[in-house]
């Protein structure tokens, strides 16, 4: 697998509306399934929205030194869930309250109160400045990064990409198809 | 013998002349005399006056006639007042214009673009959308392949209804080339429409937003623009000539749609010269999202 690490921000929440609204048609269109997120502590599911016990992989030592905890309050995240395909991770396209490309996550734990008739449930968020999405072959990388793309170059005019394969800087498919096999045959993360 | 017979010739002739001299006055007395015709009367024509004697009085009479046209030109049309400025500049199948400055009523297609895209890009889908202020799509096209020459939306929903008068629309076209790579075109700034003519089942429709027509705080007034607007609808009511024209007038109660009504009339009769009887009026309640208040004109084409 190879990873497409992308963050970066957007002008306004109206350029957010837009956005959704204009993935929305580029998913029908392509046939593709997609969620529209607006998720708060209020709202809050373990959908598609917030990531339920922290699934991110965190194997980067940037990634870790990004990561903060939130307060229940600070939960906010609207955007777009694109799944180009339904055996692969999807593109999302997910800001917090600043505008900021972004993810959160959250684990529960249930601690019984008193004479255990009571029990506390505590929710711990993680909030991920950037969004991470991982690919197993050549075509799925090339359609991901020809969205960025796109947000690039109408939404997130700042949006910054980390393509391991290099592909983002190359567009070259043979060193991409390369790295994927050699990810594969290491049965890596590269 | 012979002077004997010449001299009584000459007597003769003395008396009959002399008798002839007496009988001339005697015949000019005879015609004043009294003529009795007796016998018995066949016909008989009884004669009476009149029971209220005529007088007429030439001054008089001049001045009520001028009084009478006076009164014509008063409630006729401005136009019979002055011939020249009664002909409208341009007639065409639907309006005949008194007030061809005036073009203050849209018509359809609301919108229509004419993509071009550049070159070596082949489009393998597209999509094109007209959003309301809601963000509800209220018309949708989609396709494979490259973009039509023209996308146009004439102005009417799904549902067959006409966009709201001052309500902002948008459109967008998305669409996807055949490399995967996304593209799009939106409008930036929204369509409002404040007066739109749309025909419709052989009748001229004509909608504006209560917003133009009517004040802001005394909604039963109209502003000038307003009554502007109005005598272009006079135009088209003028040049379809087939009365009475329905009006309904939509606000957020009747009581207003009803003052508002009463303000149309007497805009109409009194200074449009259109009579009463030529509108069907009605005063209306719309509780639509978003706010549609306006007047609709139907006019039979």
């Amino acid at each position: 697998m190879i990873y497409l690490k992308y963050s970066g921000s957007i002008e306004s929440k109206e350029a957010t509306a837009r956005l959704i609204d204009e993935f929305v048609d580029i998913s029908r269109i392509s046939g593709w399934e997609y969620n529209i997120i607006s998720e708060n502590f209020q709202t809050m599911t373990a959908g598609q929205g917030l990531q339920e016990n922290g699934k991110y992989d965190t194997s980067d030592d940037n990634d870790i030194s990004e990561i903060q905890t939130l307060s229940s309050s600070e939960v906010y995240l609207e955007g777009i869930v694109i799944h180009i395909r339904p055996d692969a991770d999807p593109v999302r396209l997910t800001f917090d309250r600043n505008g900021k490309l972004a993810t959160i996550s959250f684990s529960t734990t249930d601690t019984p109160g008193f004479n255990k008739k009571l029990t506390v449930k505590k929710y711990e968020f993680i909030y991920y400045p950037f969004i991470k999405l991982f690919t197993r072959d050549a075509d799925y990388h090339s359609q991901a990064v020809k969205l960025l793309d796109y947000v690039k170059k109408k939404y997130i005019y700042d949006l910054e990409v980390m393509d391991p394969s290099y592909y983002w800087e190359t567009r070259d498919v043979e060193q991409l198809k390369v790295k994927l096999w050699k990810a594969a045959l290491k049965q890596s993360i590269i | 013998m012979k002077k004997i017979l010449f001299l009584s010739l000459i007597m003769a002739f003395a008396a009959l002349s002399s008798l002839f001299a007496d009988d001339q006055p005697a015949q000019q007395g005879n015609s004043s005399q009294e003529v009795v015709v007796k016998g018995q009367l066949k016909v008989k024509i009884d004669m009476e006056m009149p029971d209220i004697q005529i007088k007429t009085d030439t001054n008089k009479v001049a001045q009520s006639s001028v009084a009478t046209e006076e009164q014509f030109l008063s409630i006729a049309p401005e136009d019979v007042k002055d011939i020249k400025a009664s002909l409208p500049d341009t007639i065409d199948s639907e309006r005949a214009q008194y007030h061809p400055e005036y073009s203050f009523l849209e018509t359809p297609p609301v919108f229509r673009l004419q993509p071009k895209m550049p070159k070596g890009v082949d489009i393998d889908r597209w999509n094109f959308k007209v959003t309301d202020a809601t963000g509800a799509t209220v018309k949708l096209d989609k396709g494979n392949g490259n973009l039509p020459d023209e996308l146009i939306w004439d102005g009417f929903d799904r549902d067959g209804n006409i966009l709201k008068m001052g309500s902002p629309y948008w459109y967008v076209l998305t669409y996807m080339d055949k490399a995967g790579n996304p593209g799009s075109a939106r409008r930036e700034t929204p369509k409002v429409v404040n007066a739109i003519r749309y025909q419709r089942d052989n009748k001229i429709y004509i909608e504006i937003s209560s917003k133009v027509l009517f004040e802001e705080k005394r909604q039963d007034r109209l502003t000038d623009p307003g009554k502007q607007m109005l005598e272009e609808v006079r135009d088209y009511m003028k040049m379809s000539n087939n009365f009475p024209v329905s009006v309904k007038v939509y606000s957020e109660d009747s009581g207003l749609s009803g003052d508002q009504i009463r303000t149309l009339e007497k805009l109409f009769t009194d200074k449009l010269k259109c009579p009463k009887e030529f509108f069907k009026m009605d005063a209306l309640q719309d509780n639509s999202v978003p706010k549609n208040y306006r007047v609709v004109f139907i006019i039979n084409a």
